[in-house]
């Protein structure tokens, strides 16, 4: 048989993309990232540096190594786990002794996204795996105000829960932004991250409904305990500058294979995430709250995603 | 590619000449012509397919049938204005119109683009007024239906005389039949509406015009629209429209969205064909074989309110019945899904896939239903 003359390409259709890959997405959100990042090496200097670079390289090896070992083809070039590995660097405080960073971000990769098959299969946000396992193994290096002894900044969030709402009469709104103040070391750079996660909205890379709701009920709940007593719980907008709730509500909560994936559950997951911080940080033991809200979050989401409508044409 | 592209072309439309060859597309029939067969226009090939113009067959394939022309036979018109009702609708199915049968409430006339990039409706609706208008009131003395609507793009300046205008939100895929429908009659897949679209109301009316079954289609291809002859070969219609095709491009017949891929420069254009695209190779991300990363771009889209991250993934591992569980009926094949999955997976195809399994696990129980 001789061949045709132009050989074409025949597939179903659609013929045409919009272009968006998994890799451009990452590549985003890499790129919203980044303000943050350099915010933290501006504030806590070359540890952070160190930190963050430790902590993406070890997710990237992780990654590969484990496609070698269940035997398939890598895929980490689609930066997913460089993505992961920041995100957990994020969340450490800049003095993490170098054995943490490698261990909490190998189990990330392995435990939060590799263990289930990959992209995509995790039921849980894969930096807040490695940063449970680290933070419930080794609590104290985990601990921002023990591990950040030698800082001038304050924790605002141990403030407020071993002093009180009047001991953070003294940080301002402006410092909180900037992130001058403590906490995982990218996370609490609130203004960078606010910046960073407009862009990914408005480039249409995460779900909206995820951080509004979320956002919306970090504000909620917090208005009203702080309109309950003033006195003894902290304003809204403090709350939200605080900790990584922005981070969270941007980044964590909204992780492709655990968030849910219509608009309304979308929308209660991040409520319920929202919530469930100002919960923690009120009555829980740990100061933050956001890494174990979202965490609990997460495990809703197969039951929120049963909300559907029904399909065309069958009312 | 634009989804959300509103194109006006005006402007008298180009005609290709009627070629010395065509090649008629089969879908897989086995055709009653021999080669060497002298055979006029309007004969019946099988499976809806009909001779384009007369001549001598030439080559007899289950896809195709080749025709050369030659002017010793002529074709045999039917006298259809002297029928009515039951006897008229008969004869221009027989001739391939696919006319529903009984009266309706509503005629839609759905005269929104079919896919993005594509104007030939628009263009069919300035230029061929006529044969529409003619098309439109046979389907009217057929259907009787009490309100004929003419759905429109927003802002298009077409009307047609009797036609109540309703203006459709510009952008793919609300121009759909079933999406029409809805925004005309506010009820999904109602029972007591129609909707024909402007390529079909055009075939029926040169089906009336003449007396025989359609052989001309209105084709965009690179920015101008031209009256083709069906069976023309997709490579003389690229030449017409100064195109030019590389080794690994795709050919697409229709448009884009809801097209098919031609698998040589021979392919015959058909009577539905409204649109010629080619897609350069490397234009877009190839297509692969990922796992879903479960971001939800495909259900925020679908129009048909179904899931088909999950429906695929069902498809995937053979468990069809869960397919249909999740509402894989619904389906319009719109092709939304796979336009905007960012890991690439070949939705519209996994959705087809299951779709032909359960119709055969239907036709011929217990033999395939997959593991669901």
């Amino acid at each position: 048989m001789k061949p045709l003359i132009p050989t074409l390409t025949v597939s179903p259709p659609p013929f045409a993309h919009c272009g968006k890959t998994v890799k451009k997405r990452m590549r985003a959100i890499l790129l919203a990232m980044l303000p943050a990042a350099a915010l933290a090496v501006y504030h806590f200097g070359m540890d952070a540096l160190r930190v963050m670079t430790l902590a993406t390289a070890t997710a990237v090896i992780a990654e590969f190594i484990s496609d070698i070992v269940m035997g398939r083809t890598s895929q980490v070039d689609d930066m997913h786990a460089f993505t992961v590995g920041l995100g957990f660097a994020f969340l450490l405080p800049a003095s993490a002794p170098w054995w943490l960073v490698v261990f909490g971000s190998t189990t990330s990769i392995v435990l939060g996204k590799m263990m289930f098959g990959g992209l995509g299969g995790s039921p849980l946000c894969a930096p807040l795996v490695g940063w449970a396992v680290c933070s419930l193994s080794w609590a104290s290096h985990m601990d921002i105000d023990a591990a950040m002894l030698t800082s001038e900044l304050n924790y605002p969030l141990s403030q407020l829960k071993h002093f009180g709402a009047q001991s953070i009469a003294g940080f301002s709104l402006n410092d909180l932004l900037v992130g001058r103040q403590l906490g995982g070391l990218g996370a609490i750079q609130t203004g960078a991250l606010f910046i960073g996660g407009i862009f990914l909205t408005m480039r249409k890379h995460i779900k909206v409904a995820i951080p509004v709701g979320m956002l919306a009920g970090v504000l909620i709940t917090a208005g009203i305990f702080h309109a309950a007593d003033p006195q003894k719980y902290a304003p809204a907008m403090f709350h939200l500058l605080t900790g990584s709730i922005i981070f969270g509500a941007f980044f964590l909560a909204t992780d492709s294979s655990s968030s849910p994936m219509r608009k309304i559950p979308a929308l209660l997951y991040g409520l319920l995430a929202g919530v469930l911080v100002i919960i923690i940080r009120v009555y829980g033991v740990y100061p933050d709250g956001v890494p174990y809200a979202i965490l609990l979050a997460n495990l809703t989401s197969p039951l929120l995603d049963r909300i559907k409508p029904k399909p065309f044409g069958r009312n | 590619m634009k989804l959300f592209e509103s194109i006006v072309r005006e402007g008298p439309l180009t005609v290709i000449p009627e070629p010395e060859n065509v090649r008629v597309p089969l879908s897989c029939h086995r055709p009653e012509i021999k080669c060497g067969q002298r055979i006029a226009r309007g004969i019946h090939i099988g499976g809806g397919h009909y001779v384009p113009i007369s001549g001598t067959v030439t080559e007899v394939h289950p896809t195709y049938v080749c025709i050369r022309a030659d002017e010793t036979s002529q074709p045999t018109p039917k006298e259809l204005n002297r029928l009515s009702g039951e006897a008229l609708q008969t004869a221009l199915n027989e001739m391939g119109a696919n006319i529903p049968l009984g009266s309706v409430q509503t005629l839609i006339v759905n005269g929104v683009e079919p896919d993005p990039g594509v104007t030939a409706f628009s263009h069919m609706l300035n230029e061929f007024s006529q044969i529409i208008q003619l098309g439109i009131s046979t389907a009217q003395s057929l259907l009787a239906p009490s309100r004929t609507v003419l759905a429109l793009e927003n802002g298009a300046p077409q009307t047609i005389e009797g036609c109540e205008s309703v203006f459709i939100e510009s952008g793919y895929p609300n121009g759909l039949d079933p999406l029409v429908a809805k925004a005309v009659t506010g009820k999904e897949n109602p029972d007591d509406a129609v909707v024909l679209s402007v390529g079909q109301l055009f075939e029926i009316g040169i089906i009336m015009d003449a007396g025989l079954p359609c052989d001309k289609t209105v084709v965009t291809c690179n920015d101008t629209d031209f009256v083709v002859t069906v069976g023309t070969s997709v490579g003389e219609v690229l030449k017409a429209a100064n195109q030019t095709v590389n080794d690994g491009d795709a050919v697409v017949l229709g448009g884009l969205m809801r097209g098919q891929a031609a698998h040589s420069l021979l392919q015959g254009v058909s009577k539905d064909t409204y649109g010629l695209f080619i897609v350069p190779k490397g234009q877009y991300p190839p297509v692969e074989d990922s796992p879903c990363i479960g971001c939800g771009e495909c259900i925020s889209v679908c129009p048909a309110r179904i899931d088909p991250a999950t429906i695929s993934g069902y498809a995937e591992f053979r468990m069809y019945e869960k397919c249909r569980m999740h509402g894989i009926d619904a389906c319009m094949e719109c092709g939304m899904c796979g336009f905007f999955c960012i890991s690439r997976r070949p939705l519209l195809q996994y959705i087809r896939l299951a779709k032909q399994h359960l119709t055969q696990a239907d036709v011929c129980d217990p033999i395939d239903k997959g593991e669901g």
